[in-house]
């Protein structure tokens, strides 16, 4: 048999027949799996772009969060604008306020108003030493002819019924507050202070939370029975009066504060959910292996029982960020929370109640936006615990 | 049986009868929110302005002020004598609400009442502006009660010594706290601290209403007294009152017809309501909003930062914004007063360089560089020492708003960044009489049409004297304005006051306050006090559709 006869395989195909997959750690493979689940990932990007909105967007706004324009107070996102002569264009305020106004929505000069009669319902105003009338009383005609027309203006004997058409308002793309301030400008800025009030708020709930849970639960005996009757008893006082004694006797108002107070109080909850966790985590296998091998406390803690229990740990993180956005908004309303003119989501919402018949939309946009970021933290969460739980891995 | 259908025919035509003749009688339930509940109606001890208006329906004093005019009330005359120092009202033959008889020996008690420091009213300290011979020494300095100038001569007879003629006097006499109170009741076993007022087992009244429900923290129920002298002309039967301190569940609740009458309304809604609504009401209220500096910290008492924080706010843009018909502020006295010309009293006194709009801004730059300057530091310490500073005020979404304004506006004009602070209303009552503020909100209403109404306290020692201010020259004129014996004189002081009160600029002045309300067009009749009480006195209900 010559060596000739034979034809020699390629030294690649050598390998082992059995395929294997490159080895995956813990985290990849949750990210792995992550990224099969669309609405997760949908969480995520929102999270992370309200996150890149609060830090950079306030710089990039024409106006400050503060900065007042008494003019121009309650102006609306969209304007109806009305054509009163050539090129010139007005929109009048649900507050009749009346504007020059440019063709595309960038607000200019307030009118003085000159002259108004209640009874017969119109307003005169003055611009450039010629009066303008606003006849608003169509609005509360019963004729069936008007009932398309709310306003007409009347500018040098003419009289206009037709709404030029709507635009957006360009100086102030959310319309603007009670005292004039820019909406979106104050709503990015919210989401600075509210977002680091909860997330800080969080976070020290979950360091203190979960290695008081821990600890509570592997040492088990006479400590778990103490801590745990001390959790209990915090846990009986109504949290949210807590947090307000706490907020009235540290009297040192501002954000600080209130992250303080939230983080103190709130870990209860986290600390019974993860002495649970260990509780039927410290009798299995790995956790015994782990004690024969001589492994200490500590480390047993935190390289098994925590990243063991860490699926219902982000759950409940997760779902307490739109609690703690949810506390700070409450004491700022009652008065001990962040001090105006600084804006949370929860103070915009609040300032905005008196005026919601007429002005929707000072509501609108912060209850929208702390209604994405509620969802996004869910949505997350929910994609996190499946993708953390250990028990849900597979091959 | 037959006997009562009998009787009840007769009375369903004399009800007809009535009805046809339209003169006294009763009919419907007006539905009225008042606001917050009021601590106490009973008139001696209350001192606000929501049990005032209940007080306003179930009494009546010697005099009932109406729209500015005094109509009498109890009294049927009164003559002031040559020398102005003896006042003698003459009562009608009336009646309380028990059926009893009212006579002048009711005042007597009352007013001896108020006066006595056992009794703890919050409003014993006007009787030092009524002038009433041995008042002041009776509330404050121990005195007798029998030295007091007020006696009741026989049942309709009541005569008042005064110390100097007091131009006021009479109209001072429709206020709240000078209403009759009858011994028995105030007295009466379970009644004590002016709990018979608001139980109507116990509560004896004279004026057109009387309470016949309280449920506190809900609301209360007045009929119409039938033994009211004037109850022909009374045309409610009964008053529906409710006690909703909330401005946007109230107008809500009167958008869906719960209520007829509401004395608030949600200030985002006021510019469009005003200009839409007929039922809308707006009215010149007799007070001024203000800040008030705590002289006790070494920083406020130099004048001319505080001169430069009262220049550096436009109050034309403020009340703009406001939009409710508040007047810029430049003193403390508001439109109203008419002085012994019949000028008005804020028309001539001015407005002290205070300007209304943005003008003063470079003078109060100015100013505040000067502040500086004598407090051996430069603007920018001064800046950094006053920002971050407490500007406080008692939580509400008006109150925020204001300040907002006016912190913005220090801000962008001087510079100074101070801290906004709010504060549930009783502890900030508490902070702001303790001194524990630096800057803090305040408001005052007159309770006498006399511009010594508001100026009296800021007089060294007031309990309202918030910021503690004491200048003697001020005090000084103020005490002769009180003893003095013409009205010329009373308003020169008066005048010269105002004037050293500006100067000194113990206060930032913002704007002088206006009332509104809304009633429903089918409520016919009522009225209101130029001093802020509505009265249902002679209202109707006409037909609702």
């Amino acid at each position: 048999m010559r060596k000739e006869d034979f034809e020699f395989v390629d030294s690649s195909l050598k390998q082992d027949k059995e395929q294997i997959r490159t080895s995956l750690t813990y985290w990849k493979d949750a990210w792995r799996r992550l990224k099969q689940n669309r609405l997760a990932l949908v969480g995520l990007i929102a999270i992370i772009l309200i996150t890149l909105i609060a830090i950079f967007g306030p710089l990039f706004t024409a106006h400050t969060y503060r900065e007042q324009d008494n003019d121009k107070i309650n102006t609306t996102p969209a304007l109806d604008i009305y054509q009163i002569d050539d090129g010139l264009f007005v929109y009048v305020s649900r507050q009749y306020r009346l504007f020059i106004v440019s063709e595309d929505g960038v607000l200019g000069d307030l009118l003085v108003n000159t002259e108004t009669n209640v009874n017969l319902r119109y307003k005169t105003y003055e611009y450039n030493g010629e009066e303008i009338t606003l006849d608003y009383s169509y609005k509360f005609s019963d004729d069936p002819e008007y009932k398309d027309i709310d306003f007409t203006f009347t500018y040098k004997d003419v009289e206009t019924f037709e709404k030029h058409k709507t635009v957006l308002n360009k100086t102030y793309p959310f319309g603007t507050d009670q005292l004039g301030r820019d909406v979106m400008t104050r709503v990015f800025y919210g989401a600075r202070i509210s977002l680091t009030v909860a997330l800080v708020a969080t976070l020290v709930n979950l360091f203190i939370g979960v290695a008081y849970g821990a600890i509570s639960g592997l040492e088990g005996g006479k400590v778990d029975n103490t801590m745990m009757r001390i959790v209990d008893i915090i846990n009986s006082i109504p949290l949210l009066l807590y947090v307000i004694l706490l907020m009235v006797m540290i009297d040192n108002r501002g954000l600080w504060t209130i992250i303080i107070t939230l983080g103190s109080v709130y870990w209860v909850g986290m600390a019974r959910l993860v002495r649970g966790q260990v509780l039927s985590l410290k009798n299995q296998e790995f956790v015994l292996a782990a004690r024969m091998l001589g492994v200490s406390k500590g480390k047993t803690i935190t390289k098994h029982l925590i990243p063991n229990a860490l699926g219902p740990i982000i759950v409940s993180m997760t779902m307490m960020i739109p609690t703690a956005v949810f506390t700070e908004s409450f004491l700022s309303f009652i008065g001990l929370g962040i001090s105006a003119p600084t804006a949370s989501w929860g103070t915009l919402a609040n300032d905005a109640l008196g005026g919601l018949e007429l002005f929707p939309y000072q509501l609108f946009f912060p209850s929208l936006a702390i209604a994405i970021t509620m969802l996004a933290f869910n949505f997350l969460g929910d994609g996190l615990r499946t993708a953390l739980d250990p028990r849900l891995r597979k091959g | 049986m037959k006997k009562l259908f009998t009787l009840l025919l007769a009375l369903v035509l004399g009800l007809g009868l009535f009805a046809c003749d339209g003169a006294g009688e009763a009919s419907g339930t007006l539905k009225w929110n008042i606001g917050a509940e009021p601590l106490t109606i009973d008139p001696t001890l209350n001192g606000a302005s929501d049990g005032g208006d209940v007080i306003n329906q179930t009494f009546e004093g010697l005099v009932r002020e109406v729209e500015g005019i005094i109509n009498p009330g109890i009294a049927e005359e009164w003559e002031v004598s040559e020398d102005g120092l003896t006042v003698t009202f003459h009562l009608r033959e009336s009646k309380w609400s028990d059926g009893s008889d009212l006579t002048a020996h009711d005042f007597e008690y009352a007013f001896k009442r108020g006066m006595d420091p056992a009794t703890a009213s919050e409003y014993s300290w006007i009787w030092e502006y009524t002038n009433i011979v041995g008042s002041y020494e009776a509330v404050f300095e121990d005195g007798s009660l029998d030295d007091v100038g007020v006696e009741a001569t026989d049942d309709t007879t009541l005569v008042i010594t005064l110390k100097q003629p007091t131009l006021y006097f009479v109209s001072l006499m429709g206020f709240y706290h000078f209403m009759p109170v009858k011994q028995s009741a105030v007295e009466a076993v379970g009644g004590e601290d002016g709990l018979w007022a608001a139980d109507p087992n116990l509560v004896v009244s004279n004026g057109p209403f009387v309470l016949t429900a309280y449920e506190a923290g809900e609301g209360l129920t007045l009929t119409k007294n039938e033994n009211y002298w004037n109850s022909d002309e009374v045309y409610l039967e009964s008053i529906d009152a409710k006690f909703n301190d909330d401005a946007q569940s109230a107008y809500n609740g009167y958008q869906t017809g719960l209520f007829d009458v509401i004395p608030d309304i949600p200030r985002e809604l006021v510019p469009t309501l005003m200009a839409e609504d007929s039922e809308f009401y707006v009215f010149p209220l007799l007070g001024t909003y203000y800040y008030n500096f705590n002289l006790d910290l070494p920083v406020y008492q130099n004048v001319k930062l505080r001169k430069a924080f009262a220049y550096a706010i436009d109050r034309e843009a403020i009340c703009d914004a406001l939009g409710a018909g508040e007047l810029p502020a430049a003193g403390f006295v508001p439109p109203g007063f008419l002085d012994n010309n019949g000028d008005d009293f804020f028309e001539v006194s001015g407005t002290y360089g205070v300007a209304s709009d943005d003008s003063n801004f470079d003078e109060a730059v100015a100013l505040f560089a000067e502040a500086a300057e004598e407090m051996d530091m430069t603007v920018e310490e001064l800046q950094a020492y006053l920002s971050g500073r407490e500007f406080s005020y008692n939580t509400s979404l008006a109150h925020a708003a204001v300040a907002q304004l006016v912190a913005e506006s220090w801000y962008e004009v001087l510079g100074v960044d101070m801290e906004l602070y709010n504060m549930d209303w009783s502890d900030f009552q508490d902070y702001r009489r303790d001194g524990l503020y630096e800057i803090s909100r305040g408001g005052w209403l007159t309770d006498f049409m006399d511009p010594a109404g508001l100026l009296a306290i800021f007089t060294t020692g007031n309990s309202y004297n918030d910021p503690n201010y004491s200048n003697p020259a001020f005090d000084t004129l103020m005490s002769e304005a009180q003893a003095a014996t013409s009205p010329s004189i009373h308003f020169s002081k008066l005048y010269q006051a105002q004037a050293i009160l500006i100067s000194d600029m113990p206060i930032v002045p913002v704007y002088h306050y206006s009332d509104i309300m809304m009633v429903k067009d089918h409520v016919e009749g009522w009225s209101r006090s130029v001093l802020g009480s509505i009265d249902f006195t002679h209202a109707k209900l006409t037909n609702q559709d």
